[in-house]
């Protein structure tokens, strides 16, 4: 009985101990919790702005750049023409590099358009709804072509168009 | 040494037992104040690109700030810093001369921008390109097409409205006093000054309150449906005719998404006023870092 501590000192040391380790757990968890806080906001609830996947990895702050953002005149963007079909896969028509524009911003709907790196890793996405109708026009058409406006990104090498009925690709120059 | 050292923690144990509640305390208060303080340095925005002027790119555009509009009538909650909205506007086989065809752009863009609320989220501009479209077809389905590219490759822009004192006549149907297709340009006529405003109107996602037809297909090709309702004291017959007025605004106005050619004035009603400022609220939103 001599070697054992009174009872008030096991709990003391007890909580000591479980402090230790309840410091040495916290530790870690708040890098957790602060490293999605620091990426950059293209993804967002709204979906009217472009968003990146959730595949792509979360890039480290030192290496993220400001992500191109919508209603901004931006310096050398790309211009997609684009031909979508009600019962076979998108074309994409012209690809033309423009001195400046302003992103696209469209409705959300299960049609996208992807700028993806060698890897296919989707850098750059933007979501849109096919509409095979012309507005105030009392006539069916057999497509719609659509423009888009995508930023000219670094380690992008295709485009991408995908619609419900299939998708188109297509390389991006290597010197532009 | 040891046992004197035992017996002075079972002495003071509830001493100590004081002293470590203060050090938990203590601590998860540090904590707080560590996530306090580190946060803000998370999120502080990296910088934005450098948006630099391209001067001398379209030096035959002539750019018009449409004036101060007065509020609309519904409160909204104004950014702290609103993104700018860009309406480029290109005369189409314009005839009348040039004084003409500013005071007509002028007027549709003003009667969107008023009726819309736009300007509660955003600073609009207004940009009249100097140059017509070469060989437009006012009677071509392709119109709107080679309107946005044509005015893509002039200016940049948000929307690109094709403004003509002629006859727009797709698909040979002439009574059709404007049109869009695509969601970024519209062809309108200016023998209504509030064309412009419904074709804008359905890039944003509102349906046609005139034909219950259109309205139908609009309803189930959009996701979520129509944001602002078809009237439900009006016919719902499939035809290609106009059967109905539309939905009055508060005030007892005109849809502006109902048909073109009523007596009176229009306005957006309340469910397209609303649905407008929602979706301006999330661009505004997006936009901002």
């Amino acid at each position: 009985m001599r070697g054992r501590l009174h009872l008030s000192t096991q709990i003391a040391v007890g909580i000591f101990v479980a402090l230790i380790l309840g410091h040495l757990y916290q530790e870690p968890s708040q890098e957790m919790m602060i490293g999605p806080s620091a990426t950059p906001t293209m993804t967002n609830s709204s979906m009217l702005a472009p968003s990146l996947p959730s595949a792509m990895p979360t890039p480290s702050i030192e290496e993220t750049s400001a992500p191109p953002r919508p209603f901004e005149t931006l310096p050398g963007v790309w211009m997609a023409r684009v031909i979508a079909y009600p019962d076979s896969a998108p074309e994409i028509i012209k690809v033309t590099k423009l001195l400046s524009g302003r992103l696209t911003v469209s409705k959300p709907g299960d049609s996208y358009v992807r700028m993806l790196d060698e890897g296919g890793i989707v850098l750059y996405e933007l979501t849109f709804q096919t509409s095979f109708s012309l507005f105030d026009v009392p006539a069916s058409v057999d497509d719609v072509t659509y423009f888009f406006i995508i930023p000219d990104l670094e380690n992008a090498d295709w485009l991408q168009v995908v619609t419900p009925q299939g998708d188109a690709t297509y390389e991006f120059p290597l010197d532009e | 040494m040891g046992e004197n050292l035992v017996c002075w923690l079972c002495d003071n144990s509830l001493l100590m037992l004081a002293f470590l509640v203060l050090g938990i305390i203590a601590f998860l208060r540090w904590g707080s104040i560590l996530e306090l303080v580190s946060l803000p340095s998370f999120s502080t925005p990296t910088p934005t690109p450098t948006l630099t002027p391209l001067p001398g790119t379209t030096p035959t555009i002539t750019t018009t700030t449409v004036p101060t509009m007065s509020p609309t009538e519904l409160p909204t909650p104004t950014p702290v810093s609103m993104p700018e909205f860009v309406m480029v506007i290109v005369p189409l086989r314009w005839q009348s001369g040039r004084d003409d065809f500013e005071r007509a752009a002028q007027q549709q863009a003003e009667n969107f921008i008023e009726e819309s609320g736009i300007e509660d989220y955003f600073i609009v501009d207004v940009i009249l390109l100097e140059n017509e479209l070469d060989d437009a077809r006012l009677d071509s389905n392709e119109l709107v097409y080679d309107l946005v590219e044509y005015g893509l490759e002039q200016t940049p822009g948000d929307r690109y409205i094709g403004l003509t004192d002629g006859d727009i006549a797709p698909e040979g149907i002439s009574d059709v006093s404007g049109w869009t297709a695509g969601g970024v340009g519209v062809v309108s006529e200016t023998s209504d000054v509030y064309v412009t405003a419904h074709e804008l109107g359905h890039t944003f996602g509102l349906c046609d309150e005139y034909s219950y037809r259109e309205w139908f297909r609009q309803n189930e090709e959009y996701l979520g449906g129509c944001p602002n309702p078809y009237p439900p004291d009006c016919p719902q017959t499939l035809t290609d005719d106009v059967i109905c007025d539309g939905l009055p605004t508060v005030d007892g106005r005109n849809s502006i998404m109902g048909p073109a050619g009523l007596p009176g004035e229009y306005g957006f009603n309340h469910a397209s006023l609303a649905h407008l400022q929602q979706i301006f609220q999330e661009l505004a939103e997006a936009s901002v870092p």
